[in-house]
């Protein structure tokens, strides 16, 4: 009778200690067998399926990786598109494990919603999609413009709040999405599109004749995008930090997709070995195998990869790294130690 | 028996829920009316007791903000002088509440140990000390007597560095900062592994601090900052948003001499919001409208608090380097108040 209560008293010292246990999150997407996940419906370069009816993007990439580290399947993912109306009520009330539907961070996002900001995935910024013909170099020329955005998102705010500074009168033309926006732009209800620079981009793409448009070079917000969980859950909010802390990382030591296999084999570095699984088993704490993130690279590649080819050089919006580059080079990528 | 077993069952029972419950740490700092931070002993720049008993330094000033925000008053918090081996059993054992003693984040730390870390409110490197003019590569430290501080990642990462280099080194490994000055001092080592802030402190505290050099590179990162224990999601929110206000202020321009003038005059809806004209972001982080404005009248901005305690107003006269704005070239980078 000692020795069984010793037992269970034993069994539940590693609660107390705080060390990795599972959470509810993590319990269910190990009994599904699947990460579900909230993207952007139809975004170029973040979340679209593409005419295969494949998912293909930067939030994709991101939950495949996520996919790799926790279950060893990439693939094992089910995507469930959500309007900007949709989103946080998807995520409070359970629908979703992780919203990686490009979501601005901001105090009552992380502190007031049930929800908890993770880490920054994207750095963008406001900004406006005008004419090139118009003449306009600034927000002070948008004076008398119909403007296109969509309502509820800080980008509404944001362009309130600006051109209220600038004393400028414009119109508001409210549209739920790039469809919409194109189709506006189109029929000139609007001839101006406020949106994230990135956002703009695949508008400006997407528009039947883009050459004819441009993105003003001026960000007149700060967005920082990234993954939100449910609060309360301190395992998978673990797990998602560092999925992405892994991803960049990986660029900064040199790992790639390609050479990941060969790395873990010869490499003698120990950042490079400890990122891998071949030694000091990372994984455990997060109760991740030690291999977790050697999947997940073989799987998605590390951050730049996953950047040039949803948005920068491998693709057709072809943005550049700029604040998204390593912070050796300029950028805000900064990885916290793998150790 | 099974009466003692259901009582020793239900006890745990009953201190599970306690461990995830949220807002369970805030609510016994309000109680108790003082913030207990988790400090270092006697490092130069970060935390140091002056003469006249007051606590001076780079985590004192951080530690006090946090203690401005939740209570309007930067005297309620109390400094606990740890050395290494004691500061995670201090933050488990609620001896302390936040451990702000430039603790280098890694995953490790995130996930082995019951806490929870932050988010940087300094970003330095790990890199070594040696005499002056004897080089500034780690061909420099061949054969030489390393000071390291034990339980310190540092002796591990000197070791991986050294290593990979091929080179070879013995290990001084001593308690605190002020005996690797002594030890430095009297010749027991002729070089020193560390933080490159911690060297800077550290050779301001040598009896020659000519005769010593902090090597140019930087092996490590090294992102340093507040660790709080697993569960209380409310504190979590005070300490990322009081660094993030700090950050924010800096970027827009608000002084501790100018925040009342921008509080009563500015028309930013940045600026409104943070200093609680507008919005509700104290009322989400269920401190005062004020909080912000009260810490930054207080303390300074973040580029105050370190002109003053590490910059130019100070003897170190570190370079901001990564520590800088992201506008300027550096990583700080605060998510929008609103």
């Amino acid at each position: 009778m000692r020795r069984l209560l010793a037992t269970m008293l034993l069994g539940l010292l590693p609660l107390l200690g705080g060390q990795a246990r599972a959470g509810q999150v993590f319990d269910n997407i190990k009994a599904r067998n699947s990460i579900t996940c909230g993207v952007n419906p139809g975004l170029h370069g973040f979340a679209r399926r593409d005419p295969d009816g494949v998912w293909r993007g930067l939030e994709v990439d991101f939950c495949h990786a996520l996919a790799a580290a926790v279950i060893g399947d990439p693939t094992r993912v089910r995507f469930v598109p959500l309007t900007a109306a949709q989103r946080f009520t998807a995520l409070q009330n359970g629908e979703v494990d992780v919203l990686v539907r490009n979501t601005s961070f901001n105090l009552t996002r992380d502190v007031d919603m049930g929800l908890r900001a993770v880490v920054p995935l994207f750095f963008d910024g406001h900004s406006f999609l005008v004419r090139t013909d118009s003449g306009i170099t600034s927000s002070r020329g948008l004076d008398g413009q119909s403007i296109c955005l969509i309502p509820g998102t800080t980008n509404e705010e944001t362009t309130r709040e600006v051109l209220r500074g600038n004393g400028v009168f414009f119109t508001v033309v409210p549209v739920s999405g790039l469809e919409e926006a194109v189709a506006a732009i189109g029929a000139d209800r609007c001839q101006v599109g406020a949106a994230d620079a990135s956002q703009l981009a695949v508008l400006r793409f997407t528009l039947p004749n883009p050459e004819n448009f441009r993105i003003l070079p001026q960000r007149y917000s700060r967005e920082v995008l990234g993954p939100l969980v449910r609060r309360g859950d301190e395992q998978w909010f673990q797990v998602v930090r560092w999925t992405a802390m892994a991803l960049v990382e990986a660029e900064e030591l040199g790992i790639t997709q390609a050479n990941a296999e060969p790395m873990l084999r010869d490499s003698k570095l120990p950042s490079i070995r400890r990122l891998l699984g071949a030694q000091d088993q990372m994984g455990k704490d997060l109760g991740l195998s030690p291999d977790w993130a050697y999947r997940m690279l073989r799987s998605v590649g590390n951050y730049g990869e996953i950047f040039d080819r949803n948005l920068g050089a491998g693709s057709p919006l072809k943005l550049e790294r700029g604040l998204n580059g390593q912070w050796s080079k300029g950028g805000l990528m900064y990885a916290w130690p793998l150790r | 028996m099974i009466r003692r077993l259901a009582g020793a069952c239900l006890f745990l029972a009953l201190l599970l829920p306690g461990l995830a419950a949220a807002g369970q740490d805030l609510e016994r700092i309000r109680s108790k009316q003082y913030l207990s931070c988790g400090v270092a002993i006697a490092v130069p720049g970060f935390a140091m007791i002056g003469p006249d008993g007051i606590w001076r330094g780079f985590d004192i000033d951080f530690c006090r903000a946090i203690a401005t925000a939740l209570f309007g008053d930067p005297t309620k918090v109390r400094f606990v002088p740890l050395l290494n081996e004691e500061r995670w059993p201090a933050l488990r054992s609620q001896q302390i509440d936040i451990l702000l003693r430039q603790t280098s984040f890694s995953l490790g730390r995130d996930t082995a140990l019951g806490l929870r870390l932050v988010m940087p409110n300094y970003y330095d490197g790990h890199t070594f000390l040696l005499p002056a003019g004897a080089g500034t590569d780690l061909a420099a430290l061949a054969g030489r007597r390393i000071c390291l501080a034990r339980g310190s990642s540092n002796v591990a990462i000197t070791q991986e560095v050294l290593r990979a280099a091929d080179i070879s080194f013995t290990e001084v490994v001593v308690h605190r900062l002020a005996d690797m000055a002594t030890a430095l001092n009297n010749g027991q080592c002729d070089a020193a592994g560390y933080e490159g802030s911690a060297l800077a402190a550290l050779r301001s505290m040598l009896e020659r601090p000519e005769a010593f050099a902090v090597m140019p590179g930087r092996y490590s990162k090294e992102p340093a900052g507040p660790v709080i224990r697993v569960g209380d999601e409310e504190l979590f929110d005070l300490i990322r948003w009081v660094l993030m206000a700090l950050i924010e202020a800096e970027e827009l321009g608000i002084t501790a001499e100018n925040v009342e003038a921008m509080r009563r005059t500015s028309a930013s809806p940045a600026v409104r919001r943070l200093l609680g004209v507008e919005g509700e972001a104290g009322k989400a982080l269920r401190v005062s409208p004020l909080w912000a404005y009260t810490t930054i009248r207080t303390l300074g901005n973040w580029q105050e608090i370190f002109a003053r305690n590490l910059g130019e107003g100070s003897p170190l006269k570190l370079e901001r380097g990564a520590n800088r704005l992201w506008r300027d070239g550096g990583l700080l980078l605060a998510w929008p108040v609103r």
